[in-house]
């Protein structure tokens, strides 16, 4: 499994990355979706994920809603305008990273 | 079948939380959400009892974190979270359509107390207020979408005491300006902009306390 250090370099890209494959997610919705999309490798932890939510809102990349379901209430994340484009850059500097860190072990090994 | 968790268990992960001193009340409540959410999972997956699966669930929750990041009712988190709401109007280009509705809203409710472009007129600003109050009222008895609605009549009404409280400051404070209407009125939209961001603020934590009443009410 990814220990929680590399993980928490790219978990804002990795939000951003499936608010815009989605048009609204929920907090858990968000802990799943990672997990499925990863086979159980990456596992984020509330304490990781909703500071992170909620400074991506403060910046403004975040807009919100709040809803009852079920007997509670349910807060709504979807990228806002400005956040479109930076999901975008950010998930470019990503790859661009894995890239980089791929041709250094490549280099290692060979 | 998936269960859903009752009132009382809901209540429960929420009493949970505060006990772990989660108090501020955004972060209580999206965390209750996340809790029951994994125990309909666990439950749903693996027929376990709500004591147990509730257990389950909070493994590994490390509620330290969250006092760290939170201050729970502190002033200057309260004024930091102004000036990012104002941040957000003016990072967009929406605070330029903010400041013109800001502007002829003031513009009609000011029809009756100054003279604008130098035509005194006793055009009756409260009918077109208590109108549109009536209107959004109405809209949400008879709509589901009640949350959005509460928001705009609190925003209409708040927006409605702002204009004059600035109205009768402004009144006392540049006495001779009034006699220029349009300098005036280029003032109380930048007021009425930041009051904006503000009274958005307290929508957002009225409502949510709003809500949590009701669901502590229905829980009784």
């Amino acid at each position: 499994m990814a220990t929680n250090q590399l993980i928490k370099g790219s978990l804002t890209t990795i939000i951003l990355q499936l608010l815009s494959q989605h048009s609204q997610m929920y907090g858990y919705e968000i802990t799943q979706k990672v997990k499925e999309l990863s086979m159980g490798e990456i596992k984020v932890t509330e304490g990781a994920l909703y500071p992170a939510l909620h400074k991506l809102e403060a910046e403004g990349l975040l807009d919100t809603y709040t809803e009852v379901v079920d007997n509670r209430l349910r807060k709504y994340y979807k990228l806002s305008q400005k956040g479109k484009g930076v999901a975008k850059e950010k998930v470019n500097e990503l790859e661009k990273f894995i890239s980089s860190i791929q041709a250094m072990l490549n280099l290692k090994m060979a | 079948m998936e269960h859903k968790l009752s009132y009382n268990e809901i209540n429960e992960i929420r009493n949970w939380l505060k006990s772990r001193r989660i108090n501020y009340l955004d972060i209580q409540e999206e965390l209750t959400d996340h809790f029951a959410s994994k125990i309909e999972q666990i439950q749903a997956q693996e027929d376990h009892s709500f004591t147990r699966a509730f257990l389950e669930a909070r493994q590994g929750f490390y509620p330290n974190r969250f006092k760290i990041n939170y201050l729970a009712g502190s002033f200057f988190k309260n004024f930091g979270l102004w000036f990012w709401e104002i941040k957000k109007i003016f990072t967009t280009p929406k605070w330029l359509s903010i400041l013109l509705i800001g502007f002829v809203f003031i513009a009609l409710f000011s029809f009756n107390i100054i003279s604008f472009a130098g035509v005194e007129s006793n055009f009756p600003s409260s009918i077109i207020f208590y109108s549109l109050f009536i209107v959004l009222l109405a809209e949400s008895f008879f709509t589901k979408a009640k949350t959005k609605n509460a928001g705009y009549i609190t925003l209409l009404g708040s927006s409605y005491l702002f204009h004059y409280i600035f109205l009768f400051v402004l009144w006392n404070i540049l006495g001779d300006s009034l006699s220029k209407p349009f300098e005036l009125l280029i003032y109380l939209s930048v007021i009425y902009t930041f009051s904006i961001a503000w009274v958005k603020l307290l929508i957002s934590k009225r409502l949510d306390a709003y809500y949590t009443l009701k669901l502590y009410l229905k829980t009784q």
